[in-house]
């Protein structure tokens, strides 16, 4: 009994010393030539997040499988748990996944801490051509001026090409005389003209869940900034306590307060979605990604009646959508061959009749190509009104801390929604914040 | 008979049986405990793809100290944790005496009053979610059929911390119970036996016999569920996620926003250093209480 007692924990010491040496990561294999030219690659796994464009991606990289026998695996994440994933991913000996999508605001501190790879360095001849928007070189990043340029390398593919548009319900406001809102005051004139609570309300607002993504489109539209660089001087400007803020803030909690339901200071994107969907509310401003959930009969009640518009501001013309743009990015912490699997999916994507198909299944394309295409189709209503909010559209801001930064500011504004903070308060402690952050990162401040 | 050289071989095995144990707990305690506790030091950034630890001294502990969002997540933590605790303590004393009294369907009342316990904390957030929501929420819906317009429970800031504290009842009541119900269990029934043959009332019994004998139980109760309500995170994601404004943030989940979304590790790790010091503060002083009361019984008798 005692000797194969005695037996049993040499042969567990053993074991437990030994069975690391097994571990490893997945095989490699190198490319294959396959039929009619077609590089054959392992399979790949691409982390992305569950939202509503979710459903097209999957479809164009079924099409991915068919065009090219290569496998796909799709990891999906709720966008919240994202960041901890891959976070957890590219800290890691090896990445989990072949491809990661992140997000405008914080991708940049995997560019600068070069966690992503640039896929120059994976394949010296990849490039853009023309037709791809590159959203204020979301995708480039210059280590020497510590944010987004042309001069940067690039780290990724815009894949996720959201921007916000105003959605409103035809419908009602054909049949009040309205039309589509142009300005903050239509905005409000329409919100008062139907609130009737608790079946009616008149505007909800982005509270929770990046309400800084919400607020940037008020604050830009009235000329006011988060952060401005001046390339003369080489030097960074907060603006985020100045005197158009504080009016852009103002506006901004009576969109989210005012016309809204009793727990306004719950609602994030996924609810005002919703509300739109059952028909509780004439107008919201959102990403373009929510269009499709207005047409989809399983879930709306509103299906063929909303339509789309450049999301308002204080006068005609004074337009300042805020983009939202996803990349999907290589981890750098990958062997060449899963390196070059990703890159192959990755300039397949951006063709210009790939993504013509990932946006007529509901993508969110990133082609100035493929949205002059789409918009000739009447089944993709908001496809002109994304075509128009192109040149108004405005970059969140795009430094290493910018996930700190929105993260700080989302307390704020989150307070102030509640009414813990007042506005004034709200916008000193962001300066500070702000300033903080960024000279704790090492950035040059005016 | 053993020979001096088998003893050897048996003394030298005692100590070898210990090294798989010890080897787990330096892997999976010790040593992520000492990395949390190198990282509160340092300042981590990724540079060239690697993982780069820059030594910044007490800096983080600094900021700690003057963090006025993590200071209001840690009162509120410390607020759930009392006033939940207390609750669930005297509702789960309660239920554990009663079934106790409980001759027939006693199974029943105990498998009835533990289910919220199997339950997986996203399933129960899930579940109120869909009770307590203002828009589509069964309370308000039932509320609205009496005449009465519900409030916003989760997003009114009156409203949402004892939502939160409702919820939190009735999700760890039953592991109280669970607790408290083995002890009522294996009390000596000569005791309240004799204690009735001599007159004593029911009231009595519980008060003066019942309750001091589980007072022990009671207190390891208390100290696992301090703990675990310390660690409360997957509820308030689910309902609040901190909201409104930052009235129903925890540390749990402010550290996770530090790590995650601030990119703050070295920060991180110093707030779950402070944190776990308070935790063991808090428990040292359960047990001191603890001691105390047990000299005390023995002075006593």
């Amino acid at each position: 009994m005692k000797r194969t007692y005695r037996f049993l924990m040499i042969a567990l010491m053993v074991t437990m010393m030994v069975a690391p040496l097994f571990a490893g990561g997945r095989p490699e294999a190198d490319p294959q030539p396959g039929a009619a030219g077609i590089t054959r690659h392992p399979e790949i796994s691409i982390l992305i997040n569950e939202s509503p464009w979710l459903g097209a991606f999957r479809q164009i990289v079924e099409l991915y499988q068919r065009q090219t026998g290569n496998r796909v695996e799709i990891v999906g994440s709720p966008y919240g748990a994202l960041l901890t994933r891959i976070t957890n991913s590219l800290t890691a000996p090896e990445s989990e996944f072949d491809i990661v999508i992140l997000d405008e605001v914080w991708a940049n501190q995997f560019y600068e801490g070069e966690l992503v790879a640039a896929l120059t360095d994976i394949d010296p001849s990849f490039s853009f051509d023309s037709g791809m928007l590159e959203y204020n070189w979301v995708t480039r990043w210059d280590h020497q001026l510590g944010t987004n340029a042309e001069s940067g390398k690039i780290y990724g593919v815009p894949i996720n090409g959201n921007m916000q548009i105003m959605y409103y319900r035809k419908d009602l406001l054909a049949e009040a005389g309205f039309d589509p809102p142009q300005t903050w005051d239509d905005v409000f004139r329409i919100a008062e003209h139907f609130y009737d609570p608790p079946s009616m309300y008149g505007m909800v607002g982005r509270a929770t869940g990046r309400p800084d993504f919400g607020y940037q489109a008020v604050l830009h539209s009235f000329d006011g900034f988060l952060l401005r660089y001046h390339p003369e001087t080489r030097d960074w400007e907060v603006g985020v306590n100045q005197p158009a803020a504080l009016e852009a803030l103002n506006l901004w909690l009576r969109l989210v307060r005012e016309y809204s339901p009793q727990d306004y200071a719950s609602i994030g994107q996924a609810q005002m979605i919703s509300l739109m969907q059952s028909g509780r509310i004439p107008i919201i401003y959102t990403v373009t990604a929510a269009a499709p959930n207005f047409d989809n009969p399983a879930a709306s009640t509103v299906v063929g009646q909303v339509g789309a518009t450049v999301v308002p501001g204080p006068a005609p013309g004074r337009n300042a959508p805020t983009t939202g743009i996803q990349p999907f990015s290589v981890p750098a912490n990958l062997p060449p061959a899963r390196q070059q699997a990703a890159l192959a999916f990755l300039k397949w994507i951006i063709q210009p009749d790939i993504q013509l198909e990932f946006g007529r299944a509901g993508g969110i394309v990133t082609r100035q190509d493929a949205w002059e295409a789409l918009a000739q189709d009447p089944k993709f209503w908001w496809a002109q009104a994304v075509a128009d909010s192109t040149p108004y559209a405005r970059a969140q801001i795009r430094v290493t801390p910018g996930g700190r930064i929105f993260d700080v500011l989302e307390g704020l504004l989150r307070q102030a929604v509640a009414g813990d903070l007042t506005p004034q308060q709200t916008l000193a402690s962001a300066e500070r914040e702000i300033r903080s952050i960024m000279l704790d990162e090492g950035y040059r401040l005016r | 008979m053993h020979t001096s050289g088998s003893r050897i071989l048996d003394d030298f095995f005692k100590y070898l049986a210990l090294v798989p144990l010890i080897a787990i707990l330096v892997v999976l305690v010790i040593a992520p405990v000492g990395q949390l506790i190198v990282t509160s030091f340092s300042r981590v950034r990724f540079v060239s793809g690697a993982v780069v630890f820059s030594p910044v001294g007490l800096e983080n502990y600094r900021n700690a100290l003057q963090d006025q969002v993590a200071l209001r997540a840690l009162v509120n933590t410390t607020a759930l944790a009392v006033i939940s605790v207390t609750i669930e303590t005297l509702l789960a004393v309660v239920l554990a005496i009663s079934v106790g009294y409980v001759r027939r369907g006693n199974l029943l009342f105990r498998t009835v009053f533990i289910f919220p316990m199997l339950l997986p904390p996203i399933a129960i957030g899930v579940m109120w979610l869909m009770i307590l929501d203002f828009n589509y929420g069964v309370l308000n819906a039932v509320l609205a059929a009496l005449g009465v317009n519900g409030p916003a429970w989760l997003a009114h800031p009156r409203l949402a911390f004892p939502s939160i504290i409702v919820v939190d009842i009735w999700h760890w009541t039953s592991f109280v119970f669970l607790i408290v119900l083995a002890g009522v269990e294996t009390l000596p029934h000569e005791l309240s036996e004799s204690a009735r043959i001599d007159g004593a009332s029911e009231r009595q019994i519980v008060w003066q016999i019942i309750l001091p004998l589980l007072r022990p139980i009671i207190l390891v109760a208390v100290i696992t569920r301090t703990i675990f309500a310390f660690k409360v995170y997957e509820q308030i994601f689910l309902l609040t996620d901190g909201g409104p404004g930052n009235r129903t943030e925890v540390i749990s989940s402010y550290i996770m926003r530090v790590f995650f979304n601030q990119n703050r590790m070295g920060y991180a790790a110093a707030l779950s250093v402070l944190t776990l010091i308070f935790i063991t503060a808090l428990v040292i002083g359960f047990m001191y209480l603890q001691s105390l009361l047990t000299r005390e019984r023995e002075v006593r008798s």
